[in-house]
């Protein structure tokens, strides 16, 4: 018999995203992630959610429904910084809060509840004290409190719409009160999803029915989890051991570390070293506290969800990151900031459950070597870290649209899309895509500058390129097709691409726009 | 088995010249009855070989059509000059990268922002089983590297296995030499990792130029009624090595490069001529650059 999970308290901030980048919660407004035609609405007021605006909808789909849509892109230091205060408010009520994500956090509800007289005190204490916080730029922070067996549970509870107190299931009461929601509630990956509601299992309390040991052969240990979670039980096992002393990793700076950047750049090398110590114990931790501590003996500590956004372990550069947010909103709290030296770097492995593997496939299987990494790291602390990145394939139908450069040490934003596209310039590739395309004269053989019509006809035959004042004569030429980008927000444009083979051996990629041809790529 | 006493053990010069004696005594075939150059090689790398450290392949391989023409790839600590026309990235440096890339080596370009990744790609996925779109995993590009582009080189030089780089001016004296003191304290301390240095541009020290004397395309050069109807599907490439490391002679050789499909093929007369004669009008048309 499985035991019943501790009652957690869960407050969450709804529209943080929103709230963090400083916009108007009443104003149409959405935040945004990813670039160019991938950007997603993330997070929405609810101004624009009245007229239709979702997360996980594409930034261009909202704003045909909300033309006036003010868009932000993300920003996620800020949300950590602006999250600070909520936290600290927390911390006042109960210790060990856990910062699942900025605008959510976890605290166990048990003892914390008797000491103010019950979970209902708890959740107006809770509330009461986050209700007198401001953002940076104002506007009231609004949280909604759910108490409940696990964190799960809790979760949902505190999202609520319209409750003016904390959302308490009673103990036992979860899986019950878990049942109506879809499974997406508790975040059961959208492919699981598909396949579940194709066996006609769309609620959580249909998918808590299924017997444990068929999810198990079918679903595997992710599948096992979500079982966990959806039948109100903590979807991890609870932990086997408390943290070890010998799994902490720390680092004493001397001379201490003025700035953030070498606290940064240690928390990374800690986190690797952490990752080694973990994996060498055949563990895996839930959670990552990091603690900083100055020559004065002030201490920051704070406990991060040791998960990304896709579920997967956090990599050493994503803890560094949150080691970044940390030592950021802790400077940003203090009300005289005077200069106060970190001293102390630890990470501590919290809440450690066996590992029972997890795919680390973002890149395809290949692993970095050590060597490769460390060469890569020290051209980026020559030249800044956008300086340095791998090359991504992804779909486009221009040779320049093709790739995207991924910052060393950064997953890609999202999966290449392997689509066909139609009108793609096809192979053999070109060797060399100028970042800037140079201009470039056509010429027919009475020196007249060749045109091409709305039909994609082209007014007569190349015989003539002028590269920089060079004058060369065309060999051969194939094209001209006509294409649109008619995503591009300018307006929508016609184009034409035309492949021109030259007397000197080289064939060039040229593309016509507003009567411009310019060089998009060569052969040679 | 050979032996030598040592008189005085710090003197370095006299160990070094003793070694390289006692291992001309040695008989001179190695691992997989290839018959190494003694006296050619540097003495630490038979020396780092014979020490058991940590063992990196020799050199690196390159695409199998360019066997032909390099048949002992690239060696690692050596500068390979290609110039390409107007040193703007031709296929030819994409071939070299691909070979390394194919073999599962870790690359680097450093000041070549026009690379062109789908070409080079291509290349990969052409040379055996590898998915166009994990190609390109194992490659770190520096796109705008500065006036600190010999900085770049040495630190990646640590890291992978073989460097692109365009300088983008001309490298004085001075430069150049630093950056092959680097490449070759890699291969001459042993121990320790060594990269390989492809150049877009001249190299003065380079041991091996390389250069595209032409290509030949197909499918642009439509007469008549077809003019303008093809596109381009392939080139056959006349690709030309000197220097040094060739003992001073040209050598040549032709290849598909790029073939129809982007990756590098060995000619097939009989195909190209086949084509030339095709009803539709595709004629191989010769240009020489």
């Amino acid at each position: 018999m499985d035991a019943r999970p501790t009652r957690a308290a869960v407050a969450w901030c709804p529209d943080f995203p929103v709230l963090a980048v400083g916009a108007d919660l009443d104003a149409q407004v959405a935040v945004f992630s990813g670039e160019g035609a991938r950007r997603v609405v993330i997070a929405c007021s609810p101004g624009a959610r009245a007229a239709g605006v979702r997360r996980g909808q594409r930034l261009r789909d909202a704003q045909r429904l909300v033309p006036q849509l003010a868009a932000f892109a993300r920003d996620e230091r800020a949300e950590a910084r602006a999250f600070e205060p909520v936290v600290a408010a927390a911390e006042q009520v109960a210790a060990g809060v856990e910062v699942i994500r900025p605008g959510l956090l976890a605290l166990s509800a048990h003892g914390p509840a008797r000491y103010h007289g019950g979970e209902r005190a708890l959740g107006l204490v809770l509330r009461d004290r986050v209700a007198q916080l401001e953002t940076g730029e104002g506007s009231a922070i609004i949280v909604g409190i759910g108490i409940a067996d696990g964190v799960t549970a809790a979760g949902i509870a505190a999202r609520t719409p319209g409750a003016d107190e904390a959302v308490i299931i009673e103990p036992g009461g979860s899986a019950a009160y878990l049942a109506p929601f879809p499974l997406s509630a508790i975040g059961a990956p959208p492919d699981l999803i598909a396949v579940l509601d194709q066996l006609g299992v769309r609620s959580i309390g249909r998918f808590a029915a299924l017997p444990v040991a068929d999810v198990a052969g079918r679903f595997g240990a992710e599948g096992v989890m979500l079982h966990r979670s959806a039948r109100g039980l903590d979807p991890r096992p609870p932990a086997s051991r408390r943290p070890v002393e010998d799994l902490c990793v720390e680092h004493e700076f001397d001379p201490p570390a003025e700035t953030d950047e070498p606290v940064v750049f240690v928390a990374k090398m800690l986190a690797d070293r952490l990752h080694a110590g973990l994996s060498a114990a055949g563990l895996a931790c839930v959670r990552v506290g990091i603690e900083a501590q100055t020559v004065t003996g002030r201490v920051s500590y704070r406990l991060w969800r040791h998960a990304d956004a896709n579920g997967g372990r956090l990599s050493a550069a994503g803890l560094a990151q949150r080691a970044a947010w940390q030592l950021d909103g802790w400077r940003s709290r203090e009300a005289h900031p005077v200069a106060d030296p970190v001293a102390l770097l630890r990470l501590v492995p919290d809440q450690l459950v066996l590992d029972t593997g997890t795919q680390q496939a973002l890149w395809g299987a290949e692993v970095i070597p050590d060597r490769v990494a460390r060469a890569a790291e020290r051209v980026q602390a020559l030249l800044g870290h956008d300086s340095v990145a791998r090359l991504r394939l992804v779909g486009g139908r221009g040779p320049a649209e093709m790739l995207e450069l991924v910052p060393w040490g950064e997953e890609p934003a999202a999966e290449a899309e392997q689509a066909p596209w139609p009108g793609a310039v096809l192979r053999p590739a070109p060797s060399a895509v100028p970042p800037e395309p140079a201009q470039a004269d056509v010429l027919d053989a009475r020196r007249a500058p060749v045109a091409v019509s709305g039909r994609a006809r082209i007014s007569a035959t190349p015989a003539l390129v002028v590269l920089e004042g060079r004058e060369i004569e065309v060999a051969g030429y194939a094209g001209p097709w006509g294409y649109e980008r008619s995503w591009d927000t300018a307006g929508r444009r016609r184009r034409a691409r035309m492949q021109c083979l030259l007397a000197d051996g080289r064939v060039l990629l040229l593309v016509l726009e507003s009567g411009t041809w310019r060089v998009e790529a060569v052969h040679q | 088995m050979v032996a030598q006493t040592f008189e005085d053990p710090t003197d370095l010069a006299g160990r070094r010249a003793a070694l390289a004696a006692a291992l001309e005594k040695v008989p001179s075939t190695r691992a997989g009855g290839q018959r190494s150059v003694l006296g050619a090689a540097p003495l630490s790398e038979i020396v780092g070989a014979g020490g058991g450290a940590e063992q990196v392949q020799e050199s690196i391989p390159v695409l199998e059509p360019l066997t032909g023409l390099l048949p002992g790839g690239v060696r690692r600590g050596d500068a390979v000059s290609v110039q390409s026309r107007d040193g703007i990235c031709d296929y030819l440096a994409l071939a070299l990268l691909a070979g390394a890339l194919a073999a599962g080596l870790w690359c680097a370009v450093v000041g070549v922002p026009e690379l062109g990744g789908p070409a080079l790609a291509d290349l990969v996925a052409g040379e055996g089983d590898v998915d166009r779109a994990a190609a390109l995993d194992r490659l770190v590009v520096v796109p705008a590297p500065g006036e600190q582009w010999p900085e770049v080189v040495a630190a990646l030089a640590d890291g992978v296995d073989l460097v692109l780089v365009r300088p983008g001016i001309e490298v004085r004296a001075e430069v150049g030499r630093r950056v092959d003191a680097r490449l070759r304290q890699g291969r001459s301390s042993g121990t320790r990792h060594s990269a390989a240095l492809v150049v877009l541009g001249a190299w003065s020290s380079a041991r091996l130029v390389l250069h595209t004397a032409a290509t030949t395309w197909t499918g642009l050069d439509g007469v008549g009624p077809t003019r303008g109807c093809g596109r381009l599907t392939g080139g056959v490439s006349m690709l030309v090595a000197e220097g040094r490391a060739t003992g001073g002679r040209r050598h040549s050789a032709r290849m598909w490069l790029p073939a129809a499909d982007g990756a590098a093929r060995p000619i097939d007369d009989a195909a190209v001529a086949a084509r030339g004669t095709e009803a539709s009008g595709e004629r191989a048309l010769r240009v020489v650059a």
